[in-house]
């Protein structure tokens, strides 16, 4: 019997995920992680970023792809976010634009590099709007809009599914 | 700076959440290639074959530090920081170092950065080419299988991979198995 194992992508893995047209979405095939670890890790993160608020911990391996668009089931690579955009509808707005739903792409060298979800938008200082978003196999953080890792770059693009 | 110190530094937390947070492999690489601890590891492992040997030693003991192995492998960032240092300094240990890594199971980020490693380098040794695989046609599969109650874990090359291996890449190519014998765990591993 062959079977998936961890360090590669699937075009379908352990739970499938399809877009709303009907394609299925590649995931890569994690390995669980050790919670103590994941905690000890998360707290790093909180003193190198004292403003941000650590949301959850899980063992299970979902990234920020997976939070967004497969309810923390899986992890899929930032490589397919315009897949994903495209296949679910996602339209391109301006930063003035954005609404607590929207969708923030970051790009660090201007490769993609992080996505995270708008909670609620700070209309006086835009970069001030909290985002939810997984930090990789770490945690889970609520954060101001530009307080994310360094690699991460800056937030460049934002997306609606809003019928406009 | 003293490689003690450094290893202090690259197996730290602080030097894991770096690329822990990361969900792009090509993140990681613009990550390591800016990363001042590598860098200055690889100053120190340029002019010093004992420093090379003496990461390689360490990265083959935090290959074995592994005391959850149900879990992701808690030293992979530190791991890929190794693998990269001795991808700047030294083919034959790098590919010593690939051959472990790719054995090694709950791998992420060494494992992504062994397998391109392997696909896209000429490794050479003492000026002389060991070999190339050539892009695209070389696929390296990792697959297990079950064994009674047990997975075995194993990994192989495709056949229909292109060599080339001489001493200046531009004379005829050699079999494939002389070709290898300057990586044996590759021979044994061809199907």
């Amino acid at each position: 019997m062959e079977i998936q194992i961890p360090g590669g992508e699937s075009p379908l893995g352990k739970n499938p995920v399809f877009t709303r047209l009907g394609n299925p979405i590649p995931q890569l095939i994690e390995d669980k992680n050790d919670i103590e670890l994941i905690r000890i890790r998360a707290k790093e993160l909180l003193n190198w970023h004292p403003m941000v608020q650590l949301r959850s911990l899980s063992p299970y391996p979902y990234n920020c792809m997976g939070l967004i668009f497969a309810a923390r089931r899986i992890s899929i690579s930032i490589d397919h976010i315009n897949f994903v955009l495209k296949e679910d509808g996602y339209k391109s707005v301006k930063l003035s634009e954005i609404i607590a739903g929207d969708i923030v792409v970051y790009r660090f060298n201007n490769e993609l590099s992080h996505v995270g979800l708008i909670m609620e938008v700070n209309r006086t200082l835009l970069m001030n709007s909290r985002v939810i978003s997984k930090w990789g196999r770490d945690g889970e953080f609520i954060h101001f809009m530009n307080d994310v890792p360094k690699l991460y770059g800056e937030p460049v693009e934002y997306y609606t599914d809003r019928e406009r | 700076m003293r490689t003690n110190q450094l290893f202090d530094q690259i197996e730290s937390v602080t030097f894991a959440i770096r690329y822990s947070v990361l969900s792009s492999f090509k993140i990681v690489k613009l990550g390591l290639q800016t990363d001042e601890r590598l860098d200055e590891l690889i100053r120190e492992m340029q002019n010093s074959p004992e420093g090379r040997q003496k990461v390689f030693e360490r990265l083959l003991m935090l290959l074995k530090e592994n005391p959850h192995p149900e879990y992701a492998h808690p030293k992979d960032e530190a791991l890929v920081g190794y693998l990269y240092g001795l991808s700047h300094t030294d083919d034959a240990l790098t590919l010593k170092a690939i051959e472990s890594i790719l054995l090694t199971p709950k791998l992420w980020w060494a494992k992504q950065l062994a397998d391109e490693l392997l696909r896209s380098r000429v490794f050479t040794s003492n000026e002389n080419v060991f070999f190339k695989i050539i892009e695209p046609k070389v696929q390296i599969h990792t697959q297990s299988k079950q064994v009674n109650s047990e997975y075995q874990l194993g990994w192989k090359v495709s056949r229909n991979i292109s060599v080339v291996a001489n001493s200046n890449l531009t004379t005829s190519s050699k079999p494939i198995e002389k070709q290898y014998g300057s990586a044996p765990f590759l021979k044994e591993r061809i199907s």
